[in-house]
């Protein structure tokens, strides 16, 4: 709670329309912390990363849930870019530092589209709206950006010696050094 | 970049949901290529977008000048255009102005940690292992539907709690200790809550006629609850409810636990529509009541046990409400009632 609640509360608060939707969607995604903490796995991420998870899925499950309603469309018709950073300035996590300098490789225009729904939960067509581009360009930009800072990360890793995602249990293996099973190997 | 293996598909879809969301389509779509494909890790994704979010909130985009999509006048420019939707003047906050929870708000949450650990005791498994089975599949269905694709589709299969392997208590240990930073007693009740966490899930599902596990839970808040509230259900006329209708609601504010027992509602196709709970609590505006859970109605008649699951905490009901809603509820319904129960 002390060392988290500073980001539940900082996430929620931009991917919320107004401050007790947040407070409302805070005391949810704790819950789903609580029920969720046994799938905690140090080997696969960062518990920031972890809870940040967590908290996006819940956000986004509102998200979607307020927006089958016609009026509270209404009201969610603009991108919300409010900046509340963590509190205490959170310890970047190494994951966090890593995706970040992935990112930063990506195209502009990826990242553009990546940071408004990322870091501010805007909807695909939010972002149309926003930026002009076509709805099918901003899905492009998502899926693609995402797919390869992940790509981008696996490289990272390997050339860091490790094994892809990890080792641990192994009991699974990366979305996208999984599809290599189809031959290699 | 193109991407160019057999699970484009896939990848398209984590990639949506990790962003956006899935449709119920899409999300079904998504658990059978993930049912053929077991092999792939469906979260990476979304670690990849809570990495980033962190990794912004952190301040390590803006600290080393890193991105070339949003430039600093457009980030301005878009933050005061929703700065001034929000009325708030949220877009004239320095980047990195600490936000710290409300503390009422914190308040809240640790009293509803309380009380959810209250609700929540170790108990032991008691089901057998083809109950377990049963119940951890109802509970996937559910995660994906609850979800609509942002949400848990993969808690189930990560409890990897099957019958023949225990919780991994250890780590959830330290992760409870040292991630959440409760106090130390919290945090043990913590551990041991979780460490049962299969049969908490488990018991989300709806049971019909004679189940031991919710029968019995039933029975036990029943007889231990100080505070039970025990009413009637009442029909309301609705295409989705019987002429008739039978069965209770029993809740306890101090247990923060409960269960539905119900005869009278039309069985239900979750890929049509979902029965939802709604609580009606004193000490909140009427307008807003709590979402006690989204659940289905089998057939094969007979009644039907649901334990509730309030997503916020109650302190004294005086109404529940169940609503007809479409798949995977609503945060603000529509009212669409089906059966009330009340005080006589």
């Amino acid at each position: 709670m002390e060392r988290f609640g500073g980001l539940v509360w900082s996430v929620a608060r931009r991917y919320c329309p107004s401050a007790s939707d947040a407070e409302d969607a805070v005391q949810e995604i704790f819950i789903d912390l609580w029920k969720s903490a046994g799938r905690f796995d140090a080997s696969i991420a960062s518990e920031t990363t972890f809870v940040a998870m967590i908290a996006r899925r819940r956000l986004i499950d509102r998200t979607r849930r307020r927006a089958r309603r016609p009026e509270a469309a209404m009201i969610v018709e603009t991108i919300v870019v409010p900046s509340e950073p963590m509190g205490e300035r959170a310890e970047i996590s190494e994951d966090a530092r890593l995706a970040a300098a992935a990112m930063a490789q990506l195209r502009p225009e990826q990242q553009r589209v990546l940071q408004l729904s990322i870091f501010h939960g805007a909807s695909h067509e939010q972002i149309s709206r926003s930026t002009g581009m076509p709805l099918g360009t901003v899905k492009t930009h998502a899926r693609r950006g995402l797919i390869r800072i992940r790509e981008l990360l696996e490289e990272s890793k390997s050339t860091a010696g490790g094994s892809p995602s990890g080792s641990g249990d192994g009991s699974r293996t990366t979305t996208g050094a999984a599809p290599r099973d189809g031959g290699a190997a | 970049m193109t991407v160019s293996h057999p699970h484009d598909r896939v990848l398209e879809l984590l990639a949506d949901q990790t962003t956006e969301g899935l449709t119920l389509e899409d999300s079904n779509e998504l658990d059978r290529l993930l049912m053929e494909h077991p092999d792939l890790d469906d979260e990476e994704l979304e670690r990849v977008a809570a990495a980033l979010l962190v990794a912004e909130l952190s301040g390590e985009f803006t600290a080393h000048g890193r991105l070339d999509g949003l430039s600093a006048a457009k980030s301005q420019q878009e933050s005061a255009v929703a700065g001034d939707m929000r009325g708030d003047g949220s877009a004239d906050m320095p980047a990195h102005m600490p936000a710290h929870m409300p503390a009422e708000l914190r308040a809240r949450i640790v009293d509803n940690g309380q009380r959810w650990l209250r609700a929540h005791p170790p108990v032991p498994l008691l089901r057998s292992r083809s109950e377990n089975s049963s119940a951890r599949e109802n509970e996937r269905r559910r995660a994906a539907m609850d979800t609509s694709g942002g949400g848990a589709r993969a808690p189930i299969e990560d409890f990897r709690s099957t019958s023949d392997a225990p919780p991994p208590i250890a780590r959830i240990g330290d992760w409870r200790s040292a991630a959440l930073g409760w106090s130390a007693a919290a945090a043990a009740m913590v551990v041991a809550a979780l460490a049962w966490w299969p049969s908490f899930a488990a018991s989300r599902s709806a049971g019909q006629g004679i189940v031991g596990g919710l029968a019995e839970r039933r029975a036990t808040l029943m007889a231990s609850a100080p505070d039970l509230v025990r009413w009637g259900w009442q029909r309301v006329d609705n295409p989705q409810t019987s002429a008739t209708v039978a069965g209770d609601i029993i809740f306890s504010s101090a247990e923060q636990s409960g269960y539905m027992l119900i005869e009278g509602l039309v069985p239900n196709d979750p890929t049509a529509l979902q029965y939802q709970l709604w609580i009606f609590d004193e000490s909140r505006d009427d307008r807003f009541p709590v979402d006690g859970g989204v659940f289905d109605v089998p057939a094969g008649g007979g009644p039907t046990i649901v334990p509730i699951e309030a997503k916020l905490s109650v302190r004294k009901p005086v109404l529940f409400a169940i609503t007809v809603e479409p798949p995977g509820g609503v945060v603000v319904s529509e009212r669409k009632i089906a059966m009330i129960a009340k005080p006589e």
